[in-house]
Order: structure tokens, then sequence, then C-alpha cells
């Protein structure tokens, strides 16, 4: 039993530090040198703690670059739940959060930047060429403003198309769930586990997930197509919607710890979760009328206190289908 | 010559004797350098199989589990060649030495 638990935590460490394959090898190469072993004393005596063995193998690059990836995933899953506490809480922190954070995630690219560089190249020049574009670049954006250029980059042109206007992002939620979606994807990599059946506890978690998730689409469209009555209930909907946001975005970071030591597939519930917090966070500021007075605009002011009008419902549905569809193609994605 | 590549000599040499699974290798090797963890010697025999010095198998014994077993290859014998011409250099200066 004691050994079992030394085997139970170097397999952690290794699932954590080591890429999959490798990590499969070492433990089952300990399995075989700890059955010689006398017990869990005798093992930390010889290999020292359970970690040890792994930190000797890993590639401190390696473990570097993850960690990198894993902060700005988690950031992305994190950074909309924040945005909820903070407009609500305390509507002047929302705007310097918005700086802040884009800020950090600019840093954080930056320094992933620079870890490729400095990783992949071997000619000092190149190295130092590549160092001075790419702080020139980071400065440049940071008196742009990290947050607008980024969304410049990846939403203005999505909302021309799609929506056939450009409007102010009131929130970026969408803009750092499409971020973490596409990070997830670019390193876990397709096809690493094709073959091998889906997880039968991710296919639970996905289905949980989308339940979740089409819960509250539902729930919105009812309203807006059906029967504005039960959004008037504004803070019932609020609970449920914060209540939905931090379970997905437990939801989120399990997926990613799953994905990086079990199978990368669990990526998919990582990405529906973190469009499920979009649609929460949505439904909190686009839909109640007194939280949200830039909608104000699309109201029939002599009408108001009714429902909402025409431009607004259909505002709401093209803006829902958008993260819906976003989303279902992302999760897919994440399936490969 | 470093610790790490008299630890790499020492064994590329057993393997050369025979084939051996890792916690033999670990174990032999430990008795030889007690002051290196098992761990760190271990990382060692990974390595040379990183490099296609030695190669893995599972082996077959009567009465007891299967095992990985490891066993040297063409590119780990000259390895070995590099790496014993290297020791008998250091060993030759510090004769000289009067070590």
């Amino acid at each position: 039993m004691k050994r079992l638990g030394y085997l139970g935590k170097l397999s952690l460490a290794a699932r954590w530090f080591l890429p999959q394959e490798e990590a499969e090898s070492v433990i089952e190469d300990y399995r075989d040198i700890l059955s010689e072993v006398g017990g869990q004393k005798e093992a930390v005596e010889r290999f020292g703690k359970p970690w040890r063995p792994v930190m000797e193998l890993a590639d401190n690059k390696k473990v570097r670059r993850w960690h990198m990836f894993f902060i700005l995933m988690v950031f992305c899953a994190i950074m909309p739940v924040l945005f909820l506490f903070f407009q609500y809480v305390k509507e002047n922190y929302f705007f310097t959060m918005e700086r802040i954070s884009g800020t950090f995630i600019w840093l954080a690219l930056y320094m992933f930047g620079l870890d490729i560089i400095l990783g992949g190249s071997n000619s000092r020049v190149m190295t130092w060429i590549s160092i001075a574009v790419l702080t020139a670049v980071v400065i440049f954006v940071f008196f742009l403003g990290p947050m607008e250029v980024l969304e410049a980059v990846f939403l203005s042109w999505v909302k021309e198309f799609f929506f056939g206007k450009w409007f102010p992002t009131r929130t970026y939620a969408e803009g750092y769930a499409i971020i973490g979606s596409v990070i997830s994807l670019l390193y876990f990599r397709f096809g690493r586990n094709r073959g091998k059946p889906i997880p039968r506890l991710l296919i639970a978690c996905l289905l949980t997930a989308a339940l979740v998730v089409v819960g509250i689409y539902g729930f919105v469209m009812y309203c807006f197509h059906i029967d504005f009555g039960p959004m008037l209930h504004i803070l019932r909907v609020q609970i449920i919607c914060v209540a939905a946001a931090v379970l997905f975005l437990i939801g989120a970071i399990v997926g990613i710890v799953l994905a990086r030591m079990y199978d990368a597939r669990w990526r998919a519930l990582y990405i529906v979760c973190i469009i499920g917090m979009v649609l929460c966070f949505k439904t909190l500021s686009d839909t109640c009328w007194n939280m949200s007075p830039s909608l104000w605009v699309f109201v029939d002011n002599y009408n108001a206190g009714i429902g909402p009008n025409v431009e607004w419902v259909h505002d709401i549905t093209v803006k829902y289908a958008w993260y819906l569809g976003t989303g279902t193609v992302l999760t897919a994605l994440g399936l490969l | 010559m470093l610790k790490k590549d008299i630890i790499r000599l020492c064994m590329l040499h057993l393997l050369t004797v025979s084939d051996r699974y890792g916690y033999e290798v670990l174990s032999v090797l430990h008795r030889i350098f007690p002051d290196t963890q098992e761990s760190a010697i271990y990382a060692l025999l990974r390595e040379l199989c990183r490099e296609g010095c030695t190669e893995s198998y599972v082996g077959e014994v009567s009465g007891g589990p299967a095992r990985k077993y490891y066993r040297i290859t063409e590119p780990g014998r000259g390895e070995y060649q590099r790496l014993v011409g290297q020791w008998r250099a250091l060993k030759g200066f510090l004769e000289e030495l009067g070590i």
C-alpha cells in the first residue's frame, strides 16, 4: 500500500512534468523497479521524494513552456469570472481590470515568444534581432492599448462579417474564450489519441456541461422569443448565471489538468466550459435592462417595461447563435 | 572526464557483458557510486536509451514477471569504445603524475 503511495505520487508528477508517452514509459519502469524495493521509506532513501526521479528526467524548457501555456489557459478561463465580480461588486474597477489583464496577456505571449526564440535558435545574431523586434512590437502595442489591438485583430472583422456592423465590446469575455480555445488546440495538438475510445467520464462531463450551456441558451431564447417575464426576475437570473460561471470555471481548469495528465481530448471540456462562461456573462451583462444601459438604445423607450423590441431580439439571437456555433465547432476540434 | 561519463561507461560495460533489467543496473551502479541517488542513475540509463546507445525489450523470466530489459546497440558499442579510450587516457595521465 505504501509502495503504491510512492508510485502514485511519482505517476502524478510524471504526467504533469513529462510528455505523455515518456511519462507512461517512466511510470512503467518505476513500477518494475519499486516492486523490488522494500517499502516507501526505502524508496525515498534510494530515489528521493517521488517528484525527484521525474525532475531528473524533465526538460526544463519544455516544463517552462507547459507552465506558460497552462497559466495562459487558466488566465483566459478566470478573467470572465473575475470580470463578473468586479463589474457587479465595484463598477469602477471594471475598466482598470481590462487594461491590466490585457497587459498581462501580452506579457505572457511575449515571454512565450522569447522562450521559443531562445529555445530554438542557435544563432546569436538572429536571437538578438528577434528579441529587439519582439520588444519593439510589444512596446508599440502597449501604447495602442493591448485589448484594443486584440479586439482589432481577432474580433472586429468577425463582428462586421456576422452582424453587419461594428459595435464596442462591453466585455472581452468572448475574446478570452477564443484565445483560450485556440491556445489549448495549439498546445495539445491533434490526433495523438486517434483510435483510442473517448473516455466515458469525458463524455459524461461534456454532456453535463453542454446541457447547462443549452439550458442557458434556451432560457434566453425563450425569454426573447416567447415570454420575457422570467428575465425580469433579475436577481434569480444573476445568481444562477454566477453559480453556473463558477462551476464552468472549475470545469475548465479540471479540463486542462486532465488534458495534460491523461488524454489531450479533455481540452474539449475546457473549451465548452469557457464558452459556457461567456454565455453566463453575456446573459448577465446584455439581457438585464437596468444592468446594461448601453442596450437602452435598442429599446423603444415608449414601450419600455413591456419587453424588448425587434432589433434587440434580432441582435441577441444572432449573438447567442454565434457563441453557440463557435463553441460547438471549437469543442468538436478539441475532440480530434 | 566527468563522473556522469564514468557512470555511463560503467552502464555500457555492464550491458556489453549481458542484457540487464533496470533495477539490476541501478543496484550494481549504486553499490559503486553510493553517493549518487539511484534516480539520477536511472535518468542516465534513459538518456542512453534516448540517444540510441541502448534499447529496451520486455523479457520473459521463468517463474517471474515479465521485465523490461536493456541491451546495448551498435552506436552504444561505439560510445563505449570512445569512453573506454577517454578513461584509459585519463588513467595514464594520473599514473604519470604518480597518483
